[in-house]
């Protein structure tokens, strides 16, 4: 026999399997009991009917716990139970089981309200006819099984992205773990007075390339942060406070540093904006990178906060931090202001030779739907200090 | 690794490293029996049986003069260690002069410098 012919042969077999379906009905109406199981006792070629059939909540119950069905036909009104609580109540012993609701037609509301509450059909009696009440119960049957699908597949995915989280968290907190002996060996090396002077050069090198990796797995991870937690999980910060918070902190970093701070914002309002932690660190590295790459005596710093309106009733603050550092070339200016919010962008712009730190600043103030950018402070002249423009969205 | 890098380190840059731990249990056991007390304790985050937090707790309980320098890869441990009580934090990996200064300052505060772990 050739392949086409098996094949045939195979089809006919599958066609000619008669399914079974198990259905428990529970109904006290004989009337509606008769009825009923006379347009199922028709089925089809292919399918049959097995009908446990019980006129009590109690007796479903009992029956579901002793065996197993398909679906359950359910009438509302019953003996010992009357209304959705009947549906309710056998539900939670039949969580698994579609049930469909039998209702008279003045009863219709209620049973709109059993399949917002989960029941997967309802059907009328008075309008009850064989091929309908089948399709009901097959259609039933297969709905509540590619919702346990999508159910399965939404809770596999959930805890597939909680692993994979997991490694990173690992990654990331393991790699800076195994960096600290590395960079402390090599610095230990590079102040040592009895090393060659090439050595020592060497191991600095060792050190700042282990610290930039370390600032990289940094901005990895507050990335990795902000893609996964929704904006408004984030805190809402008050500039008023956090602005001198955070050039506390920087003064505390950098003790060496000589600079001034002079601030202009309103102190009428309250300056909050969402982003939490973040913000926090990214007004630390807007005022560190000035410090940092400040090479005058005493670094003059203003910070002045206005309120912006934007079309479409969008509300933001922008924090314009000004100083009389060495300023940003262009170029560099465009680096900032490039936004980065996928791995995508992030790798090209690492490609770039661009700090991770810079590219994470944009990408955050993106994902947080504000802007940053820089321009000179005297226009025209960027030798004259910088003024980073940063503008986040109102918190509310 | 960490531990042996700097009890050498350490002892290099002239603290004595009185004592040390691989589990927040042990620390604790350790800190209550020495004597005299450290004046400084480096600790870690993420540690066997009890986490750096709920050791430093415990050592804060013994001894609330105790000055604990929280040293940890995860930030986010930052925070909860200054709100038990933590002297200071370090976010591995750090600079051995930052770690060095901060030893220093910190032993100024709680007496004659040394440091222990």
């Amino acid at each position: 026999m050739n392949t086409v012919s098996t094949a045939m042969a195979n089809r006919t077999a599958v066609r000619s399997r008669v399914a079974v379906l198990r259905i428990l009905f529970v109904e006290d109406n004989p009337g509606d009991v008769r009825l009923i199981r006379e347009m199922l006792a028709e089925g089809s070629k292919q399918l049959v009917f097995k009908i446990e059939q019980v006129d009590t909540l109690a007796a479903s119950i009992e029956t579901t716990r002793r065996e197993k069905f398909d679906a359950i036909l359910l009438d509302l009104g019953l003996p010992d139970s009357r209304g959705l609580d009947t549906f309710y109540n056998l539900r939670a012993i039949s969580p698994d089981v579609p049930i469909i609701v039998l209702t008279q037609l003045d009863d219709e509301n209620m049973a709109i309200e059993a399949v917002r509450g989960g029941a997967q059909d309802y059907l009328i009696k008075g309008r009850l006819e064989g091929e309908l009440l089948t399709r009901g119960i097959l259609y039933s049957i297969e709905r509540k099984r590619s919702e346990g699908i999508l159910r399965n597949r939404s809770i596999e995915a959930e805890s597939a992205q909680v692993r994979s989280e997991a490694y990173f968290d690992f990654l990331a907190h393991d790699i800076a773990n195994l960096l600290s002996p590395i960079m402390a060996y090599a610095e230990l090396i590079s102040a040592d007075p009895a090393a060659p002077p090439n050595t020592r050069v060497r191991a600095s090198r060792i050190v700042a390339q282990a610290r930039r990796a370390s600032s990289f797995i940094l901005s990895l991870r507050t990335m990795e942060d902000v893609e996964r937690t929704p904006f408004d999980k984030f805190d809402i910060v008050d500039l008023t406070n956090l602005l001198p918070l955070v050039e506390k902190r920087v003064r505390e970093e950098h003790p060496e540093r000589q600079f001034s701070v002079s601030y202009e914002m309103p102190s009428d309002v309250a300056l909050r904006v969402g982003g939490g932690v973040h913000v926090h660190s990214l007004l630390e590295g807007i005022l560190e990178n000035a410090v940092n790459y400040s090479d005058c005596e005493r670094l003059t710093m203003s910070i002045r906060v206005v309120p912006v309106e934007e079309a479409g009733d969008k509300l933001f603050w922008r924090i314009e931090v000004s100083d009389d550092g060495p300023g940003f070339p262009d170029e560099l200016k465009t680096f900032f202001a490039m936004s980065a919010p996928n791995p995508e962008r992030f790798r090209r712009g690492m490609a770039r030779g661009v700090a991770s730190s810079l590219l994470v600043y944009s990408a955050l103030v993106g994902r947080f739907g504000g802007r940053i950018w820089i321009e000179d402070r005297v226009p025209g002249d960027y030798t004259k200090g910088a003024k980073v423009m940063l503008q986040l969205p109102r918190g509310v | 690794m960490i531990i042996e890098t700097y009890r050498e380190i350490l002892r290099i840059y002239g603290f004595e490293v009185v004592g040390w731990a691989y589990n927040g249990e042990d620390a604790v056991k350790k800190f209550a029996n020495l004597n005299p007390r450290p004046d400084v304790i480096i600790m870690d985050h993420r540690l066997p049986m009890k986490n750096g937090v709920e050791t430093t707790e415990e050592i804060l309980r013994i001894d609330p003069s105790a000055k604990v320098l929280f040293v940890s890869a995860d930030t986010t441990s930052r925070s909860p260690a200054l709100s038990v009580g933590a002297a200071g934090f370090l976010r591995k990996p750090f600079e051995l002069k930052e770690l060095v200064a901060t030893i220093r300052q910190l032993g100024e505060k709680a007496g004659p410098a040394a440091s222990g772990r």
